[in-house]
């Protein structure tokens, strides 16, 4: 265990929250935070595309609330060596998470709740990415998966599109008539009784489009690998160790050790077995929509 | 690294791996390397054999579930076991 992650244990429960600057919520990822400012230096200073976070929708049904500290740190900009550059581990309940940019200690105070002490260098990009990466690393810890997907909301389900950067999900998704992107290249899943529950994260280079517009949510009508093709679009269903490797190749996570891999691999089993995994050829310029109705939220999958 | 495989060598998973088998056919994880590999049917057995039995041995199994020839299923087996101890799937050493 880390000794400098004891400072975060709270006596009582939750964090004074008198004793910080004014704080900003909003939802990310199905994780629900309250950004504080850094105690005793005046409130946090939020760049402006962060305003676009802000999401006062009810946070009810969230995989995790997160309230974390957060001051500027110049060093970090200095040392920055890449906004995609990902990092995070944990240690029972304690958890590191390492941008390119930022760096933060999280505690796990109990089921869905977290406090998290976080430095971040000047600027929307540090705090933005940062976000993204402990949204990622939380719902990971509650027992979600981040996926490597794009996602459409197609008659109130959500279809993921994954494969390899340059496979065309984003592209796949454009083909779809009458969906709305929910996901440009990140998806957070969280299993639940009555199936997998997907939570949109936009995402991207440009500060404008990266940020969520509110908490999104919707249950999986399936999970697409997208190959491009010639000829007419097609789907099928990928069973057993095919629709494994293809989840698993999807989650952006890697394990450390033998039994985090094989616990992932039973993650994807069960995915597996909860909700339809499919290759699908698209074909540039051709509609996608009818073939891939059947697992939206008007078919009969 | 290229090994000498012959029938009296010895072949175990690699401890450094993940794998998941259903309906006969393996999902295998080389950690390390962060490569998946997915294996076909006789992929799959001859995976699931490699508990330390020499590869003499796993083709007398293979020779007995598949419609193959001794010999066939010795060379089969040593191309095989070489590809995945090329990737780090398997460990292969001198015969017990």
């Amino acid at each position: 265990m880390e000794s400098t992650l004891v400072r975060w244990i709270p006596s009582e429960p939750p964090i004074a929250r008198a004793a910080f600057a004014p704080s900003e919520r909003f939802a990310f990822g199905g994780v629900a935070f309250e950004l504080l400012g850094d105690h005793g230096r005046g409130p946090l200073t939020l760049p402006p595309n962060v305003g676009q976070f802000v999401s006062r929708q009810a946070m009810g049904g969230m995989v995790a609330h997160v309230v974390c500290s957060i001051r500027e740190d110049a060093s970090l900009a200095e040392h920055a060596t890449g906004v995609h550059q990902v990092r995070w581990s944990w240690t029972g309940d304690y958890g590191r998470v390492e941008t390119g940019r930022s760096k933060a200690e999280v505690a796990r105070l109990q089921r869905g709740r977290y406090a998290v002490t976080a430095r971040v260098a000047p600027g929307s990009v540090g705090l933005s990415a940062l976000v993204r990466s402990l949204a990622a690393a939380i719902a990971r810890r509650e027992g979600g998966l981040v996926l490597h997907a794009s996602a459409a909301a197609l008659d109130g389900k959500a279809l993921l599109f994954v494969g390899p950067s340059g496979a065309g999900k984003s592209t796949a998704c454009r083909m779809l008539r009458g969906a709305s992107l929910i996901a440009g290249d990140r998806v957070i899943l969280q299993r639940t009784e009555v199936g997998a529950i997907a939570w949109g994260v936009l995402d991207g280079n440009d500060p404008a489009t990266e940020l969520p517009r509110g908490p999104v949510s919707l249950p999986v009508g399936a999970i697409l690998r997208v190959r491009h093709g010639v000829g007419s679009p097609s789907v099928v269903t990928a069973k057993g160790a095919g629709a494994i490797a293809i989840l698993r190749e999807s989650l952006m996570v890697s394990a450390g050790s033998t039994e985090d891999e094989r616990a992932l691999l039973d993650d994807c089993e069960a995915l597996a077995a909860a909700v339809p995994v499919l290759t699908v050829q698209t074909v540039l310029g051709t509609e996608l929509t009818p073939h891939v109705r059947p697992w939206g939220g008007g078919g009969h999958a | 690294m290229t090994v000498t495989l012959a029938e009296d060598t010895a072949v175990a998973q690699d401890d450094r791996t993940a794998a998941r088998v259903v309906d006969g056919r393996a999902v295998v994880i080389v950690i390390d390397e962060r490569k998946l590999h997915t294996l076909n049917d006789v992929g799959t057995r001859i995976w699931q054999l490699a508990d330390g039995r020499t590869i003499g041995e796993i083709a007398e199994c293979l020779t007995r579930e598949f419609d193959v020839t001794r010999e066939k299923a010795v060379a089969d087996t040593c191309r095989f076991v070489g590809e995945l101890h090329a990737v780090g799937a398997l460990r292969v050493g001198s015969g017990r």
